[in-house]
């Protein structure tokens, strides 16, 4: 039986991993580097790495917190950040073309994660699907609520897409893609669940794997989106901010007859 | 150090596979050429890409032939999710390509066995248990119906029963692992597969 993946998300800004608030507040919780082993030795279904820093420049400068002269970029963190995992990494964040995009999963990514590039740049995508298949890549959803409407936003969130909700939806379905991320922004380190309207309205539109992202604060808000459909049930501070968490939200799924994998 | 070859496919990420195997104590070198395939003790068929793209690439190549020499010779080759598929006869994936046909079977996308017109969420992606079938040393210290990692939206179909060695189930029978003669194929990445994984990993290095 195919289980529900818990996965955490690791979130790089300016060289630091940091939990984020609605896309603008930020805090910095530790390094970028250390954080992986630690889910690797914890078993974790798969990690997910997004670099949300705003930059103009494609490599990001990283600081290493023992030494703050050490730097490297992005494609070294990804090269260490393999070596130590033996389980699923998607790497995402930053990435509008195509040689990036390569350079990335030849470094050592598992899947490539686009959000702004479906919104304004989609062949890049399809040129990565046609060469290293679909299941290599993974497009991100960025969403808000306005006038009651789902509105798409890319770009840090902070431009809106014309292009309405379901029409973007049926452009990524017409892309192809191995599985979409779903995140409500005003939900993002909030704590108040996931948003569930929004999950039924992709799993209705959309036949590949979905994961949600956005809201995590209780156990129990990860037994609500399991059972509304989602595939994958993403979070990012409850990782940083809870003990044990790992086992805990499996424990409570287990509790709920969710399939899912807990092992030792 | 024993050296393992992954072969290149020109398609995407061996750095996976390369980390896990060497991890394991094992160099690795990442070739398509015949003196470096024929000096191994094991050769690694990675499991990424797309089916036309990879056996497409193959054939440009002149590199087809050599593959199924290789698939059927002494030298012990592990192929993963695609690196096993396209040594299957048929291959649909966007459209139809031959495959190496060294094993009978077409390879097609996923389909539920109840229904064949129902609508199923692929890729299969996540983890799934691993029924045996055989039993195999390459599952020692492995227990039946672990998890393994999966990500593939086909799977073949019409193949000879003997070969299977463990099944998976996602609205069908999947081939999880096979083996014909010193060719293994596992539908799932033990690269990734975390501990389950590096221990299958360790198991077919010992056997080479």
């Amino acid at each position: 039986m195919l289980k529900k993946r818990i996965i955490p998300v690791l979130m790089l800004r300016d060289g630091k991993l940091c939990i984020s608030k609605n896309f603008s507040s930020f805090q910095y919780v530790g390094n970028p580097f250390e954080q992986v082993k630690r889910l690797n030795s914890w078993n974790v279904d798969e990690i997910i790495y997004l670099d949300i820093s705003v930059k103009e420049n494609s490599i990001t400068k990283l600081r290493n917190d023992d030494n703050e002269n050490y730097n490297l970029d992005i494609y070294e963190l990804i090269s260490y950040v393999n070596k130590n995992c033996f389980i699923p990494i998607t790497w995402g964040g930053n990435i509008m073309s195509i040689d990036k995009a390569e350079k990335i999963l030849k470094t050592g990514s598992d899947k490539i994660y686009f959000n702004s590039a479906m919104c304004v740049n989609p062949s890049i995508i399809k040129s990565i699907i046609n060469k290293f298949g679909s299941q290599a890549v993974v497009v991100g959803i960025d969403v808000k609520k306005i006038n009651n409407n789902y509105t798409v936003f890319y770009n840090h969130g902070r431009l809106a897409m014309k292009t309405d909700f379901e029409s973007h939806l049926k452009n990524i379905t017409k892309i192809g893609p191995g599985e979409v991320l779903i995140h409500d922004i005003d939900r993002d380190g909030t704590k108040v669940g996931f948003n569930i309207d929004l999950l039924k309205i992709v799993r209705n539109n959309i036949n590949f794997p979905i994961t949600i992202l956005g809201g995590a604060g209780k156990y129990t808000d990860f037994i609500e989106a399991a059972n509304a459909g989602a595939d994958g049930i993403a979070s990012g501070n409850l990782w940083h901010i809870k003990d044990n968490v790992d086992f805990e939200i499996k424990e409570n799924l287990l509790k709920a007859n969710i399939n899912i994998r807990l092992e030792t | 150090m024993k050296k393992i070859i992954i072969f290149d496919f020109n398609s995407g990420n061996y750095s996976s596979i390369s980390n896990a195997v060497e991890h394991l104590g094992y160099s690795v070198s990442i070739s398509n050429n015949l003196k470096d395939l024929t000096s191994s003790k094991g050769v690694i068929l990675p499991g990424n890409g797309n089916l036309n793209y990879v056996v497409s690439y193959l054939k440009k190549n002149n590199l087809f032939d050599l593959v199924v020499d290789l698939v059927k010779s002494e030298t012990s080759c592990l192929g993963i999710c695609l690196g096993m598929q396209i040594i299957f006869e048929n291959l649909y994936e966007d459209k139809f390509i031959k495959g190496l046909g060294v094993l009978k079977g077409d390879v097609n996308a996923i389909q539920s066995t109840k229904d064949k017109n129902k609508k199923i969420i692929l890729p299969h992606i996540g983890w799934n248990n691993v029924k045996f079938k055989i039993k195999s040393k390459l599952f020692k210290n492995i227990k039946d119906e672990s998890n393994f990692y999966f990500l593939h939206s086909h799977t073949p179909y019409n193949y000879e029963d003997k070969y299977v060695t463990s099944l998976a189930n996602y609205e069908m029978p999947i081939v999880a692992s096979l083996q014909f003669l010193n060719f293994t194929g596992v539908q799932f990445h033990p690269e990734k597969s975390g501990r389950n994984g590096i221990n299958f990993l360790k198991n077919w290095l010992d056997n080479i």
